[in-house]
């Protein structure tokens, strides 16, 4: 079985040193049809991430901070906090000793929302707090928390208060690159009204980065919300900008560009996909005299058709990992925008193996149908 | 005995719904060491019977026994397997793969018997072309080859790999008469050494030259013909 196989080995080897012309027909299209074809894939994967980047950058808080006692650490610490409640938006409640009720509204909802007391009782002077389950997880009743926000003026309180009630009630969880924020709810009564606030704590380090030297920090909200708090919490000790301001890219000028480059590299691979099947359809039809003659002389069908087409599936092949490498050195000199993967690179050669084995496998096909002897004998 | 066709009929659709029948009730017996030529009009039948007989046609109805066995119930790798172990084809336009040199075309049957390993190809080859007159020519390119020369090529490769029957299909169909001359010695050669030959062939002089005549009638029947 070895000597056969080694038979036929050498029967492809040969192939491929006498057949050199159509070899490098072969061989030359898939170069062209890999290197954009990669560069296709590259180049959709760096805009989505350039785009996703970018909106991840509009998100982004900068602190510029002027201070100089204020370091890479101080700034982390203070992301870490958990002793300051910050609340922002508020909407009425009111509070009996079993349940804290609230008309609550966004764009969209209008809602009555009912939440009982798990612990605790209602709030009965402005020195008190009720907070949610989950906040309840870090103080008690009886806890002195520090809180702050605005009131109903805008006027910015901070005020150290007691938790009396804590209710039965989850809170959310967003997550971001680098940390966590939790959204929670708290009650505070603020002009002798009761107030359900949102409340937001950092948890984990939302801090995404920064340098000392430069004094200019990151942090990663989940959405512009939450950056607004964030842009709260530190604008004394610093100028407080957002991604867009310091980026100055807009994301339809990115979606145009990549629309332009679609088309162009569409075409090219359109026009490359054709002449590289015209090609295999050729170097197939040319073939077809070889295929009689060995399936007259003792082949199977499949194997006749694999020996006389692995040799120009070698040519694809190598055609394709040369086509595919000159891709790569010119987007990693930036000469072509890529964002290279493994993943594109291994796509890009299966399309170009299915392709061909396709092609070949459909002519072959209908060649099936047909007299050995025609084969052989009829002119095309 | 070791071709035996037994009430064989061929029948085929031309693709517009008419029925050929090419062959009818054909009974057709060939011993070993035969050499035959089957002679008739053009598109009586002559090609399909030799395409039965090598395996590369199947019958309508009927029997055909090879070597006692009814190869009705072979599957079509087993009808691979006959056709590179007993049969050598001699075609009319030589049927040589025109991108490849002499020696490549005539190991192509070598490369599909499993008892001839690659090492014995040289020698195989170098015998084959030497009985043809052929053995300076192991590396020529066939293209760069006269008609007769590359049909003297197209016999090394029938009996490269000593299959027990040469099919020739018009052997000199293409060729002058030279050269037909040289084809017709080869394939009577070829019998001389013991190998069964059956020879279709609408040239008389050439069938008169071979041991039996088979004819075929307008009714598709093949009649032994009187020498």
């Amino acid at each position: 079985m070895a000597g056969g196989i080694l038979k036929k080995i050498n029967y492809v080897l040969k192939d491929l040193l006498t057949d050199k012309r159509e070899n490098f027909r072969i061989f030359i299209f898939s170069v062209a049809l890999s290197f954009v074809g990669l560069f296709f894939f590259c180049n959709m994967g760096y805009v989505k991430k350039h785009i996703r980047l970018l909106e991840r950058l509009s998100n982004t808080v900068f602190i510029t901070v002027e201070n100089e006692d204020y370091t890479y650490s101080d700034i982390e610490k203070l992301t870490r906090e958990y002793g300051t409640l910050h609340f922002v938006g508020h909407t009425g409640v009111m509070c009996d000793e079993n349940v804290c009720e609230a008309y609550v509204y966004d764009k969209f909802l209008a809602d009555t929302i009912s939440y009982s007391f798990k612990k605790g009782k209602a709030i009965e002077s402005d020195n008190q707090v009720i907070i949610s389950k989950s906040l309840g997880k870090l103080y008690d009743i009886g806890d002195t928390v520090k809180v702050s926000g605005y009131d109903m003026a805008g006027t910015p309180i901070e005020k150290k208060k007691t938790v009396c009630g804590i209710l039965d009630m989850d809170a959310v969880y967003y997550p971001t690159g680098k940390g966590n924020l939790i959204y929670d709810m708290l009650i505070v009564d603020l002009d002798d009204e009761l107030y359900l606030a949102d409340a937001i704590i950092t948890t984990d380090n939302a801090f995404y980065g920064g340098d000392d030297n430069m004094g200019i920090f990151t942090l990663e909200p989940n959405d512009k919300y939450e950056s607004d708090v964030l842009e709260s919490l530190f604008e004394n000790i610093g100028d407080v900008s957002d991604g867009n301001d310091v980026i100055g890219v807009n994301e339809e000028h990115l979606i145009y560009e990549k629309n332009q480059k679609k088309v162009f590299v569409i075409a090219g691979l359109i026009v490359g996909l054709s002449v590289f099947l015209g090609s295999i359809y050729i170097s197939v039809i040319r073939r077809r005299r070889e295929l009689g003659v060995l399936l007259l002389e003792g082949a199977g069908y499949t194997e006749a058709l694999m020996l006389i087409k692995i040799n120009g599936l070698l040519s694809a092949v190598l055609g394709s990992v040369v086509g595919e490498t000159v891709s790569i050195i010119l987007m990693k000199k930036g000469i072509l925008d890529g964002y290279i993967s493994l993943y594109y690179s291994l796509a890009v050669l299966l399309i170009i193996v299915l392709l061909y084995m396709g092609s070949t496998l459909i002519v072959g096909a209908c060649w099936k149908r047909e007299h050995i002897i025609d084969l052989i004998e009829r002119d095309i | 005995m070791i071709i035996e066709l037994k009430g064989v009929k061929k029948e085929y659709s031309d693709g517009k719904n008419k029925k050929i029948t090419p062959l009818n009730n054909v009974n057709f017996r060939v011993n070993k060491g035969d050499f035959i030529a089957i002679t008739g009009p053009s598109g009586i039948g002559k090609s399909t019977l030799l395409n039965i007989i090598g395996c590369i046609d199947k019958i309508t109805s009927g029997q055909y026994f090879l070597n006692s066995i009814n190869t009705d119930d072979y599957t079509e790798r087993e009808k691979s397997h006959v056709r590179n172990k007993y049969f050598g084809y001699v075609l009319q336009n030589n049927g040589l793969i025109p991108y490849r040199n002499v020696y490549d075309n005539v190991s192509v049957p070598l490369m599909f018997d499993k008892k001839i390993r690659k090492c014995e190809y040289k020698e195989k080859i170098e015998k084959a072309l030497e009985d043809v007159n052929m053995a300076d020519y192991m590396h020529r390119n066939v293209n760069e080859l006269s008609g007769g020369e590359k049909q003297r090529i197209s016999i090394a490769r029938a009996i490269v790999n000593d299959p027990e029957v040469i099919l020739a299909d018009e052997p000199t169909g293409a060729l002058d008469v030279d050269n037909k001359d040289i084809i017709v010695e080869q394939l009577c050669k070829l019998n001389e050494r013991g190998k069964t030959v059956i020879i279709v062939t609408h040239d008389l002089d050439i069938a008169g030259r071979v041991g039996v005549q088979y004819v075929f009638n307008h009714a598709g029947q093949l009649l032994q013909a009187d020498v």
